[in-house]
């Protein structure tokens, strides 16, 4: 099995100008053809290409303020999540996304996907073609499906593990 | 023409040579350093390796010789005293100290600030100026945004603490453990000469905060109420480790205070802190705590220690020296305070390490002209030496709360601030930095003045 054969198709995308309370009211509009909510989505400007990827971690992340650490958020207060929040709601996608998207042949085996996701840290991978367009997205739960199903397969005969 | 006089001629031709490459480098390498173009450990080791290559000094002269080389004892205190932070810092024992400061503040803004500018200044005392705003910048932003009061004031304030509490003391501040080196100072010279002073200059900056603030920072009480439930004990990581840090600090506070007594260099009592609380850490992985060294700081000082050692070598400070002392006609009142504005505005603009290294034997040459039959302890601290010295000391470290580049801790400040979301413009710093510079370089003018010209309080 290849990248091609795994991906799901790409139908929205964020735009740079969206504001976080935007961008996010889109990414809970949109589920997958399983009916799994998204956890991740591209980001487009107005001439087609994708600058950046934006997942729900790079969310809360711009939610938590820059000088929190372990050491140091368990002295924050009941509330501060919401407050935090309050204070991100006008920051636009461009400031948060992360901007390197790394991308995978729609050629490539399902081995490379799985080394890419966890080597790298992401949960999706943009599929392109041969001329780097984007075709499509290889999730993580997908590969865990495949792997999952080789477990419970390769397990005892009488389907026990 | 004879043999022997052309041998002289081009004797003096290359020396003439190397004095010009000497000094291009060096300013050359200053003024790159200023630009930011490149970062300065980089530009700080390429200058020192050409005036190595270029046979300004040999080898051996800047690994070995004191009057030329790399000062060790300047390196090895801030490697020792790294390493003993680095060890101290997961223990939580900082961020206990802050919450408990801003506790006993009782939530209430004015008098948290005060706290935390005292704090700043005792643990910058002891510390380095730039690890203690790291450690403490993070807890004042959190408690600001608790008490939903503006941190940019507590910020500057702290970096302007930092800067004036690292005076106080031989391991305060990089100029202070250069001067104390060169000069052979030890650490109890440093608080009967220096702490005064800072405990002076903090009880003014205490008063002109409260001026500046008193009446403008407010909170309501529920917020207070944020600060007063955080629990500082939960801080606390590794009580073991914790017990064992305050063990080895103690150790090392004694150290200092008698190493002049016993004849240990500052060091020694650095490195046998670092070594005895890596051991009692019971860590099989020092690779990690000596990774943390600061290095970029340690190689930059390396490579500045050989190119200022090239000026020395080649007479370029003699120069300046003569050209000093010409300048004040040899009256050293005036020329400690010259000495103590120079270096205040010098080290507002550029950073004052480099500044203080190319000091130090100046000042030396000085007293050398001065003093021609004197030599060892009895020139370098020549009782008329004395308030040069700490004019120097005084000046370059204060000097470095001019502006936000003046003084590393200050550089870190802005940078925390802006990735929090509050940029403090280069003005805005200034407007709170400046006069406060100024007030506290004119107090030290009259502290130095009347201690050791009126008072003649030289011992």
């Amino acid at each position: 099995m290849k990248a091609k054969d795994l991906m799901s198709p790409v139908t929205q995308y964020l735009t740079p100008e969206m504001t976080l309370c935007e961008a996010v009211t889109t990414m809970r509009e949109i589920k997958r053809s399983h009916g799994l909510p998204i956890k991740g989505m591209l980001v487009k400007n107005e001439r087609g290409t994708v600058v950046g990827i934006l997942s729900i971690k790079d969310i809360l992340a711009a939610v938590i303020p820059s000088y929190l650490s372990p050491d140091i958020s368990i002295f924050s207060w009941e509330n501060m999540l919401e407050e935090m929040t309050a204070r991100a709601a006008d920051k636009q996608v461009a400031d948060i996304m992360v901007k390197k998207v790394f991308t995978i042949d729609a050629d490539a085996p399902l081995m490379e996907c799985a080394d890419l996701m966890i080597k790298k840290g992401v949960q999706r991978l943009p599929v392109t073609d041969g001329d780097g367009n984007i075709i499509g997205i290889v999730y993580i739960r997908d590969i865990f499906d495949i792997v999952a199903d080789y477990l419970s397969k390769g397990g005892q005969k009488d389907g026990t593990c | 023409m004879e043999p022997v006089e052309t041998a002289q001629a081009v004797h003096t031709v290359v020396m003439n040579t190397q004095f010009y490459l000497a000094c291009g480098i060096f300013f050359l390498a200053l003024a790159i350093i200023m630009s930011e173009k490149i970062h300065k450990t980089i530009i700080s080791l390429f200058g020192a390796s050409l005036i190595l290559v270029l046979k300004i000094l040999e080898q051996h002269d800047a690994f070995h010789l004191e009057e030329f080389g790399v000062d060790w004892n300047v390196i090895f205190l801030l490697i020792g005293m790294m390493i003993i932070i680095n060890l101290i810092r997961p223990t939580g024992l900082f961020e206990y100290i802050a919450i408990r400061s801003a506790k006993a503040g009782r939530g209430e803004p004015m008098r948290i600030m005060i706290i935390f500018a005292v704090i700043t200044a005792v643990l910058s005392a002891f510390l380095d100026n730039v690890t203690t705003v790291l450690l403490l910048a993070p807890v004042t932003l959190l408690i600001a945004d608790a008490l939903e009061v503006d941190p940019v004031p507590y910020l500057i304030v702290e970096a302007i603490a930092s800067n004036i509490g690292g005076t106080a003391t031989l391991i305060g501040d990089p100029p202070n453990i250069m001067i104390a080196s060169k000069a052979k100072l030890d650490f109890m010279d440093f608080i009967i000469h220096l702490t005064p002073a800072v405990i002076f200059i903090m009880g003014v900056l205490i008063l002109i905060l409260k001026l500046i603030f008193g009446r403008k920072l407010k909170t309501r009480d529920e917020l207070k109420n944020r600060i007063m439930q955080m629990d500082e004990n939960e801080a606390i990581k590794d009580p073991v480790m914790l017990t064992k840090s305050l063990v080895v600090l103690g150790i090392v506070l004694i150290g200092f205070i008698l190493h002049g007594f016993f004849h240990y260099e500052p060091a020694t009592i650095a490195l046998f802190g670092a070594a005895l609380l890596l051991l009692l850490s019971g860590t099989d992985e020092p690779h990690h705590i000596l990774a943390e060294v600061e290095w970029p700081v340690i190689f930059f000082f390396i490579g500045l220690f050989i190119m200022v050692g090239g000026l020395v070598k080649v007479g370029a400070i003699k120069l300046m020296s003569e050209k000093m002392l010409a300048l004040t006609h040899g009256n050293l009142f005036s020329t400690s305070m010259v000495i103590m504005w120079f270096s205040a505005i010098a080290s507002a603009v550029v950073d004052n390490i480099p500044y203080v290294a190319t000091m130090n034997p100046l000042i030396v040459d000085m007293a050398r002209e001065l003093w021609p039959h004197q030599t060892g302890l009895a020139l370098l601290q020549h009782p008329d030496l004395m308030p040069i010295w700490w004019s120097l000391a005084l000046g370059a470290c204060l000097g470095g709360n001019g502006t936000a580049i003046g003084a590393s801790a200050n550089v870190i400040v802005v940078g925390m601030s802006e990735k929090a979301g509050h940029k403090i413009s280069f003005l805005k710093f200034m407007a709170y930095s400046l006069p406060i510079m100024l007030i506290t370089v004119f107090i030290a003018m009259i502290y130095v003045w009347l201690r050791y010209y009126v008072l003649g309080m030289h011992g």
